[in-house]
Parts: structure tokens; sequence; C-alpha cells
């Protein structure tokens, strides 16, 4: 018997998953400093004592980028959770129930798919006020479509499967056939689209935390970019300040993209 | 031979392109055009035959800035064409505030107050003219005063009576208060002045006049003219007026306004010497931004002593922060070094207890300045009984109650640095013990904001004095808890809560004062209450940086906190 085959990007993407959630879970461990602990030292380069070296209030960027990681995960997983349950639902009635639901959901998607994503979530932070609870809630808002319309067009395939139209003709539940028949057979794409939701989610809070629609006080990777861009910290060359913000944006959403798109890759 | 004539005629492409890209530099600007009026070939001969001015005139005076130009009207402050009239430059403001805060002469070319302060009477000339050609005449310095007064509801305008013209060249205004000397102070840096009346007299029942704009609504008697704008590019060009030389000759020919999105792209700009100077009102360039130009010898930074400044007010009213002892707690734990360079990087410094800035008229650099000692600070608490009674960290109200203090910074589109204040303040006082919050939704919405300021449900509020009302009304102004005489709680900023019935008086004083040493008598005495309550503090002292190049023109005067455009800058400035 042959060794099964490792899906790489899959593993890969696992393992950068793992070490950022980890860097949330045991940020009180892993950062140095409290991260609202001002100084006088400020604008350090990176140093033995601030391996980041330190922002405009020498506060410690390594700690704040510690920190970061748990906002940016929480806010991120919190939001694709709410996006893949919505997504789901809606293509799960949508799809199975047809006619007037299935226009009526349809139509909103459509409709919600037409307006900016970014644009509308923007708008919407700015309307509620700000905060975690805020930026989840305008993401979700936005970010449903996606998921709904792939997985209305895989169960609208699956409807017309004798497994579901003997389970109808024997008048089995609804609920039953939508939650242990349906959903089992989508569940690869449900997951794929929620790390891919993670991976968006992340990115669009820090585009608002870089915009300044982040809570007070509060230190995501956007809102340290946000700081080093109003302290004019790239004009000035204090890479330390911005890139690691940036690198770890961009690979965590990378974790979360190679699981997302190679998870649903059948081998 | 194929390739021979593609290369011959790819050389004529480029040969093209490049003066292509040299020349026609003003095509597309001039979208709009204001009415014709005077312009610099028919009246150049008119300007008073000074050899030197013609001689140095500096043919064109490149402005940078980072105010939008989007609207161009008279009788707004609105966009950079406002804000370059509060220097007299299309506006013939009555008058100008010199350097020393002496009010000087301008349309007004002079003016005489009564001893009640009760009528002001000024000539004005008779030889001026509008920017589309027509004269400037006594009709029209009675229309501006009852335009200013009853369409653009001039607060400082409030009590005047009568305006009357006494003689060709000469009016009187009438005050039922002793406000004439206020009146000139406020308008001094503000954006009071003549009004064309065959055009604006139309407009004396359309609320939406501030929406006018280019044209004929961008018509004054300011020594400069509007010739040319262009919204797209955010370029705008002027041509001087030789006749409206209030000030001396006009010595620069045609003026360009530029945009530009941010101090970055200014400065920028004045290293490759696309403009001149930078202008923005109270926004001069930040500090950390300076790096830039540095290395140039033909810039000048423009430093002087800004005269706005951030400042804290506390809760007079407050359970915690009503009690001086508290107050004086929190000033002595606050890390002040710190607080200066946040605001203004390693230029700025400690301030004093004055709750002025320097270059502020009146100021008293006697008092003592703010040092952090937050062992001090610990012992004031103890000894006033907040103590931390549950041994959480954080103390409690003598009677045991929660210690928990409101901040709030002042609501406005970028509040980035008063939020960074906001974090340092609650850090340092953490520190010590004492507990304090931020309300998300005072800081998202402005109604929210104010509606809060105004009922003084804070214990801290994090504001800001821009450098214009810093050099007239002073930070004080937003110190006010009680209206001003004959005025209802309705009056704008009242901000204040500390509700001292001298103390307030003395700000009003401020306003109404009838000379510069009355006005200089309340502010000393606002001082020394600040010094004494503390009632709040500024910031820290930051340093203004407008600057400009040296290798083209001479002449420059960098005015305090304001740069080198003001209105002196039209008429002292030379070709090198």
């Amino acid at each position: 018997m042959g060794k099964k085959k490792r899906n790489l990007p899959v593993v890969a993407g696992s393992v950068i998953i793992l070490f950022f959630l980890l860097a949330a879970l045991l940020a009180p461990c892993l950062a140095p400093y409290d991260t609202s602990a001002t100084s006088k030292e400020v604008y350090l380069k990176p140093c033995a004592e601030h391996l980041l070296g330190t922002n405009d209030l020498g506060q410690d960027i390594f700690s704040e980028l510690i920190y970061g990681t748990r906002v940016s995960m929480l806010i991120g997983i919190f939001a694709a959770l709410t996006v893949t349950v919505v997504g789901t639902a809606a293509a799960l009635f949508s799809a199975y129930y047809g006619g007037l639901v299935d226009k009526c959901i349809t139509a909103v998607t459509n409709l919600a798919m037409a307006i900016p994503g970014l644009a509308l979530t923007t708008l919407l932070v700015c309307y509620l006020n700000p905060g975690k609870v805020s930026i989840i809630v305008a993401i979700s808002i936005t970010s449903w479509t996606g998921t709904a319309r792939v997985l209305r067009a895989r169960i609208l395939s699956l409807v017309e499967e004798p497994f579901v139209k003997i389970e109808k003709a024997i008048g089995q539940r609804d609920t039953v056939i939508l939650f242990k028949h349906l959903i089992p057979n989508v569940k690869d794409i449900i997951l794929s689209r929620g790390a891919m939701a993670v991976s968006s989610a992340m990115m669009t809070e820090a585009s608002l935390s870089f915009l300044g629609l982040g809570e007070f006080g509060e230190k995501s990777w956007g809102s340290i970019l946000h700081y080093a861009f109003f302290r004019n910290g790239v004009i000035r060359g204090f890479w330390w300040w911005y890139l690691p913000p940036i690198l770890c944006t961009s690979a965590a959403v990378m974790g979360f993209m190679l699981v997302g798109y190679y998870g649903q890759q059948r081998r | 031979m194929k390739r021979i004539l593609t290369l011959l005629l790819a050389s004529v492409m480029l040969l093209c392109l490049l003066s292509g890209c040299g020349g026609g530099n003003t095509g597309g600007q001039s979208d709009q055009t204001p009415p014709a009026g005077p312009t610099e070939s028919d009246t150049g001969s008119q300007t008073g035959g000074s050899g030197d001015i013609e001689s140095g005139l500096v043919e064109n005076l490149v402005i940078g800035t980072t105010t939008a130009q989007n609207t161009f009207n008279i009788t707004t402050q609105s966009d950079i064409f406002g804000r370059l009239n509060y220097n007299g430059f299309c506006l013939g403001a009555w008058v100008y505030q010199a350097p020393n805060g002496d009010i000087l002469p301008y349309f007004m070319t002079s003016y005489e107050i009564s001893e009640d302060g009760k009528i002001l009477d000024f000539t004005f000339p008779t030889d001026a003219v509008w920017s589309d050609g027509q004269p400037v005449t006594g009709e029209d310095v009675i229309f501006s005063f009852d335009f200013l007064k009853n369409r653009l509801k001039a607060n400082a305008l409030t009590h005047l009576e009568n305006c009357e013209l006494t003689g060709e060249g000469s009016c009187r205004l009438t005050f039922s208060e002793p406000d004439a000397y206020s009146y000139l102070a406020a308008t001094s840096s503000n954006d009071h002045g003549c009004i064309p009346k065959h055009i604006w007299e139309s407009q004396m029942d359309n609320e939406d006049y501030k929406s006018l704009s280019g044209g004929e609504w961008a018509v004054g008697c300011g020594p400069f003219k509007l010739v040319s704008y262009d919204e797209d590019a955010q370029i705008s060009q002027y041509e001087r007026i030789p006749e409206n030389n209030y000030h001396g000759d006009v010595s620069i020919k045609t003026i360009t306004v530029k945009t530009y999105a941010d101090q970055t792209a200014v400065l920028m700009a004045m290293l490759t010497g696309e403009i001149d100077c930078y202008y923005a009102y109270s926004s001069p360039i930040d500090a950390t931004l300076m790096d830039i130009i540095a290395g140039d010898e033909n810039i000048d930074a423009g430093e002087s002593y800004y005269a706005g400044q951030n400042q804290i007010t506390f809760g007079m009213e407050r359970p915690a922060t009503g009690d001086r002892a508290v107050r004086s707690a929190i000033l002595q734990c606050l890390d002040w070094e710190l607080l200066a360079n946040v605001q203004g990087g390693e230029t700025a410094e400690i301030p004093n207890t004055s709750l002025l800035t320097p270059s502020c008229p009146g100021f008293d650099s006697s008092l003592p300045k703010f040092q952090q000692d937050v062992e001090a600070a610990k012992k004031a608490l103890d000894d006033a009984g907040y103590k931390d009674v549950d041994g959480d960290g954080l103390r409690e109200m003598p009677d045991g109650s929660q210690l928990r203090l409101l901040v709030v910074p002042q609501y406005s589109k970028t509040m980035d640095l008063r939020n960074r204040i906001a974090e340092v303040l609650m850090e340092n006082m953490a520190a010590v013990g004492i507990d304090s919050y931020i309300d998300p939704e005072m800081i998202a919405n402005s109604e929210v904001w104010e509606s809060n300021i105004l009922a003084e449900n804070y214990d801290i509020a994090i504001g800001y004095t821009t450098a214009g009302i810093a050099k007239y009304t002073s930070a004080f102004r937003y110190y006010a808890a009680e209206p001003r005489p004959g005025t209802t709680r309705e009056s704008a900023w009242l901000w204040g809560s500390y509700h001292d019935a001298d103390f307030n008086a003395a700000i009003w004083q401020m306003g109404t004062a009838a000379s510069q040493d009355q006005y200089l008598e309340a502010v000393r005495y606002l001082q020394q209450v600040a010094d004494k309550d503390l009632i709040g503090a500024s910031l820290g002292w930051t340093k203004a940086f407008y600057p400009y190049r040296t290798d083209r023109i001479t002449g420059w005067e960098n005015l305090a906190s304001w740069g080198v455009i003001h209105s002196d800058t039209w008429s002292s400035l030379r070709a090198k």
C-alpha cells in the first residue's frame, strides 16, 4: 500500500495558521511589554530591548504586533463564522425550496454583490460605533454573498440526486434532509469558503483599521500600520514600524488562502 | 533602409513628445474665468511709478498648499481662496494685525475709536477698484456692513446700530456696546472686508449664498484678482491690481496657487523648486517631515512658535475633577516630555501653567512650567482621600465610590493626534491609579461629541485652539462656560465648565476690549486664574514650520505661527 500523498499547500497553510493562532493565544506570555505602556524612548530602532523598536509613544512595536494577532484572528474567525453560517443558510433555503424563496434570496444576493464590499463595510463601520463587534457585523453583512452563490449552485445539483428525491418521497422532514444529507455533502466547500472568508475578513479589518476606523487604543495590525503612516513612517524610513504588520497580514492571509483554495481541490 | 527610416521617425516623434512636455503649461488651467477687469497690461503704468517695485517685481509667486480649491467666494472662508483672504488677498480686508498685535490700516486707510468704544470712524480709498473694473464706492462700504451683519450674521457686529458715510471716503460705525475695538481685533485676522454691492445685493435673501463660486462671486477689491482656476488640477492663478495698494505698492505680478495631496508632496515640490512657499491656515508642516528639506540651503524652514495648541479642560463641576487636588495630581503625573514630543517632535517644549503659548499677545513667561512627578501625584491623591480601597490597583473616591474619568478628545475629521494624546494621558493616569475611559460614540460623531461637551459631560476634554483664535481670543475662549452678557446659551463654543463670574467676565472682556491695554489686562488675569485654579493646561508648545525658498525671491517675513504669506507679503517681496 503506497503512502498517502500529502497536500503540501494545505500543510503549509495550516502551519502558518497554527503559528498565528499560538501567537494570539500566548500573547500575554510572548509580549515583552504592556502594549499601552508609553515611554520617552520614541522611534527607537530595533535593538535587544525592543526587537522591533518603538513607536511615536515609545510603545514596544513587537508587543503590539503580537497582541495585534489576537485582534486580527478574532475578527477574521468570527466574521468568517458569521459569513459562512449566513451564506450557507441562504444557499440551503434558496436551492432546496426553490420558487419564490429562491428568487428572493437570489435577488438579494445579486443586489448585495453589486455593491462594492469594502465601500459598504466602511460606510457601515462609520455608521456603527467603532469596535470589534461593529467590524464583524459590517464584514458579515457584506461578505456572505460569495459563499451563498457557490453553495447554492452545488446544492441545486444535489437536490436532483436520487438520494434526496427518495428522502423527499418517503416524507422525510426538511430539516433532516438539509442538515443530515445536504450539508455533509458540501462540507468541503463550506470549510474552504470559511477559510477564504477568514483571510478576506482579516484583510478588511486591516484596511478598516488602517483607515482609522478601528477601536480606540486597539492594537491591531491595521492600526499599527495606520499610525506608522500617520507619523510618516514610510518617508522617514521606519521600516521596523510599517513592514512587520504588512508581512504578518500577508502571511496570515496566505495561510488561510492556501487552506481554503487547495483544501477544496480533490486529489 | 527601412530600419533607418524607422529610427528617423522614432527620433522625430521623441522630439515632438519632449517639446510637448516642456511647453503649454498653462493649457487647460483656465476653464473658469471671472469677469474681465483691469489687467496688468492696461494698468501697469498706474502703479505709482515706483521704480524699485518694477525692477524687483516678482513675476510669479507660486504658493503650495494642502487646502482644497473648489470654492471661490469672496464672502466665505472656504477652501484656499477663503483662507488666503485672511491676508487681504482678493478681499479688501478692513485692517490687518501686525506681528506685535497692533491693528494696522488696510482697506480702512485710517481709523479712530471714540473714548466710550462705541463709535468707529474710518477712512477708505476713493480710487480702489473691484476686480471686474468697477470703482469701489461708499455705497459698497455701507452695503458691506449690512451684508456682514444681516446676511453673514457676524457675531462681532451684533451690537452694530448704524453705519453712515461722513464724507467722501469716510464712514462711521455706531455700536450700542463698546465693541468698536473688539470688532477690529476680531476681523484683523479674519475675512471681513469690502463686498461689491452690484454683485451681492441680489443675494441678501439667499441662505445658500456660500455655495456660489467662481466668476462674479470671486470679485473683490484686494490687491489681487482671480484670473483662472482649474478644480481638476487644483490650480488657480491671480494677477495684481496695482490700484489696490493698501499696504504699499504690490510687488508681485502674478500668483499661482497649487494644492497638493499632502504635506509630503508639498515638501517634494519645494525641493524641486516647483513652489516658492507653503501656506495653509493653522496647518504648519508636521515637524516629523522637516527632515525632507533639511539639507537644502535654499530653503528656510520658516520656524516659529506656534500660537495654536492642544489643551485639556477639566470638568470643574464633576465629582473628581471638581477637586483641585485631583486636577493637580493629574497634571503632576503626566509625562510632559512625551506629550510635547508627540505633538511637535524634538522641537516642542513643555508648557507653563499660563494656558497660552509664547507667541500669544500678553503671554506670561514668569509662570512655572509643568514637570512630571509621579510620586508627588500619588501622595497628593492619598492625602486628598482618593485611595485604593478594594485593592484592584485603582483608586476610589473618598466616599468609596468608583473613580473613573471620562476623557473626551475633540471630534474632528482627522483626530489621530488627539487620540494619541488621550492614550498618553490615560496611561499616565493609570500609573497613579486613576481609571479612565473613552466613549467611542463621542469620538465617532461630531454631534454626540458637542452635545456632551456643551452639557459639561466630561472629566477631561482634549481640545484644539487654532492659530487664528489663539492670537485673538486665545485658548481661554474655549474655557467659557457662561455666555457673553446680552447673549444666550445658544452662543457658540461654550465648552468650558468653570462658572466663576470673574473668570467668564474676563474672557468676554478680551473680546470686547476697547483697547489693547484692556485686552492685555484680561489676558494677564486669566493666566493667573489658570495657574491658581488649574482649570486646564496647554499640552505642549510646538513650533510652526512654514518653509519657503530663498533662492529666487527676497523680502520674506515669517510671521509667528502664520508663515510667510500674510498681508505684508504682497508688497514686501522682491525678485532676486
